[in-house]
């Protein structure tokens, strides 16, 4: 009786919403009863590549596969990095390697955000949010010089200091945002069309959302107080206040409220960022040293430091490290495998987007095909992160 | 808790504890740990020793409900033979590792049996070694430095 009634119906890969998978999703009527999704088309073999390149060319790899949240992906690997390097950045460049990571988390927020209207037929939240990412990116271009692939971090520091007037800056883009909020509050997040769409649909259970391993903003609106940065601090988050944003009800709304909230938190630690920010040097004196006195001098003076030239002889003892931080999208996990070569023997890295994507076969089950896009993009999913 | 079944457990830092198993028994670790209240696996992966005939499978696990085992991540590790890498899949017990040992499956040629067989990652049209194995080369541009 059921293979009469049911039938396969076979979404993508061509962008079915925004993304570059396959979905299928077997069907009774418009109900749907199995959902899998099938990923793969954005494959690029980070980690493969990963064991040819040198240890500092592997930062700029490694910010591709998540152009919204380059900093983050940077900042999870150089940590790991500076375990197995045994060295440790000073509290200067801690800050501005937080305040970079709370920018473009703001930055990630906002495009998925914008991603998630435009599939439920919001197109002024997309356009609001994409356009909104423009004073975020600034900023990142002006601390860093570039606008998204910043390669800032680099072992035992930053690239780059805190250029002149960016403090003023950064509060104008902050208070813009406040605002903005606001606004998005009123013709999206509480829109009555928005909350009939996404309120109880998608719904994932605190146990189910632990069970099936999920992270970041989708992992909290389901009632789980879990977030690296306070499980696992790290940088300057053991000295800044900020709050978990959570909830409870698990469902897309949830998901979204979630985000929303975390922009106000990100919002919050850049805000004592700049407060706070201690003096000293940006780079580690023990790599400081091995500059010639004359490259040392215009170092100093002009706050960038060329990175290139210092690390190219870079050597890794050997040695199994793993480190995780907490990414826009989630928990962001890196393993290497060092043999003392100049390329690590193997490298893994986890992204937020392959954890959750686990999510769809879970949230789907239940629903009507055309809630397909409400939960698509609640969760936030970005197929080249997932695929890497 | 674990004597008995693991063949060795070592603290490598303050939140990190590395346990390896016999293959055979992955199974009975994973229960023991899901039941302390490991709820979660954040990677599977494998590691490809050529020279040794043999691939490390490593588990990476850790917890969101209890905030205290959240501070710490396990690393469970076994390792097959490379000609003929079997073990038993750790679905059951955590759900969470689908993907991690689907996309593990495509890429050192693992078989999990309890996984719907199938690929994940790789196109199905794929023929030649598991792209991460050692002894496929990958041709570089020659650009590098």
């Amino acid at each position: 009786m059921s293979e009469e009634r049911t039938i396969e119906l076979l979404i993508g890969p061509q962008h079915p919403g925004s993304g570059h998978m396959r979905l299928t999703a077997e069907v009774d009527g418009d109900l749907i009863i199995k959902f899998d999704p099938n990923i793969g088309y954005v494959h690029r073999a980070v980690e493969k590549i990963a064991e040819t390149k040198t240890y500092v060319q592997i930062i700029p790899l490694v910010e591709r596969p998540a152009l919204p949240d380059t900093a983050n992906h940077n900042l999870g690997y150089v940590l790991a990095l500076e375990k197995l390097l045994g060295v440790e950045a000073p509290p200067r460049a801690q800050y501005l390697r937080t305040l970079l990571a709370e920018i473009t988390r703001i930055h990630s927020h906002l495009y998925g955000m914008g991603i998630h209207g435009i599939m439920i037929g919001a197109s002024t939240m997309f356009m609001w949010a994409l356009a909104d990412r423009e004073p975020m990116i600034e900023l990142c271009q002006q601390l860093t010089g570039a606008r998204l692939t910043y390669s800032y971090i680099v072992p035992g520091g930053v690239r780059r200091n805190l250029p002149q007037n960016f403090k003023e800056n950064a509060l104008k883009a902050l208070r813009y945002m406040e605002n903005r909020l606001k606004d998005y509050d009123k013709i999206f997040v509480s829109n009555p069309v928005t909350v009939a769409r996404l309120r109880g649909v998608g719904t994932i259970s605190k146990n189910d959302a632990a069970r099936i391993g999920m992270v970041g903003p989708n992992l909290r609106a389901s009632g789980i107080h879990y977030d690296v940065r306070k499980v696992e601090p790290y940088c300057a988050y053991p000295e800044l206040e900020f709050d978990v944003a959570e909830r409870e009800e698990g469902d897309c709304h949830a998901r979204l409220l979630v985000r929303i909230d975390e922009i106000k938190q990100s919002i919050r630690i850049i805000r004592q960022i700049l407060d706070r920010i201690p003096d000293g040097p940006i780079l580690i004196e023990s790599y400081m040293k091995l500059l010639s006195p004359k490259m040392r001098q215009e170092t100093e003076e002009r706050g960038i430091i060329k990175f290139p030239a210092l690390f190219s002889a870079l050597r890794v003892p050997k040695g199994e490290v793993n480190s995780r931080v907490e990414a826009g999208r989630g928990e962001l996990f890196y393993h290497i495998v060092s043999d003392g070569s100049p390329q690590p023997y193997r490298f893994r890295m986890v992204t937020p987007s392959f954890r959750n994507v686990i999510a769809f076969k879970h949230a789907l089950r239940g629903h009507r095909l055309a809630d397909i896009p409400a939960v698509y993009g609640s969760l936030d999913y970005f197929p080249p992160e997932a695929d890497r | 808790m674990l004597r008995g079944v693991a063949t060795s457990v070592t603290a490598t830092s303050p939140t990190r504890l590395l346990i390896t198993v016999d293959a055979a028994k992955l199974g009975e670790t994973a229960t023991k740990l899901r039941d302390l209240g490991f709820d979660h696996v954040k990677s599977v992966t494998g590691i490809d020793f050529p020279e040794e005939n043999r691939i490390d499978l490593l588990y990476h696990i850790s917890a969101f409900e209890d905030l205290e085992l959240a501070k710490a991540i396990v690393e469970v590790r076994t390792s097959l033979n490379r000609s003929e890498p079997k073990v038993q899949s750790l679905v059951d017990i955590w759900p969470s590792a689908e993907y991690s040992e689907r996309e593990t499956s495509d890429l050192f040629g693992v078989v999990f049996e309890g996984q719907p067989s199938g690929r994940l990652l790789l196109p199905d049209s794929y023929v030649g070694l598991p792209p991460l194995r050692k002894d496929l080369k990958i041709k570089t541009e020659g650009i590098d430095a």
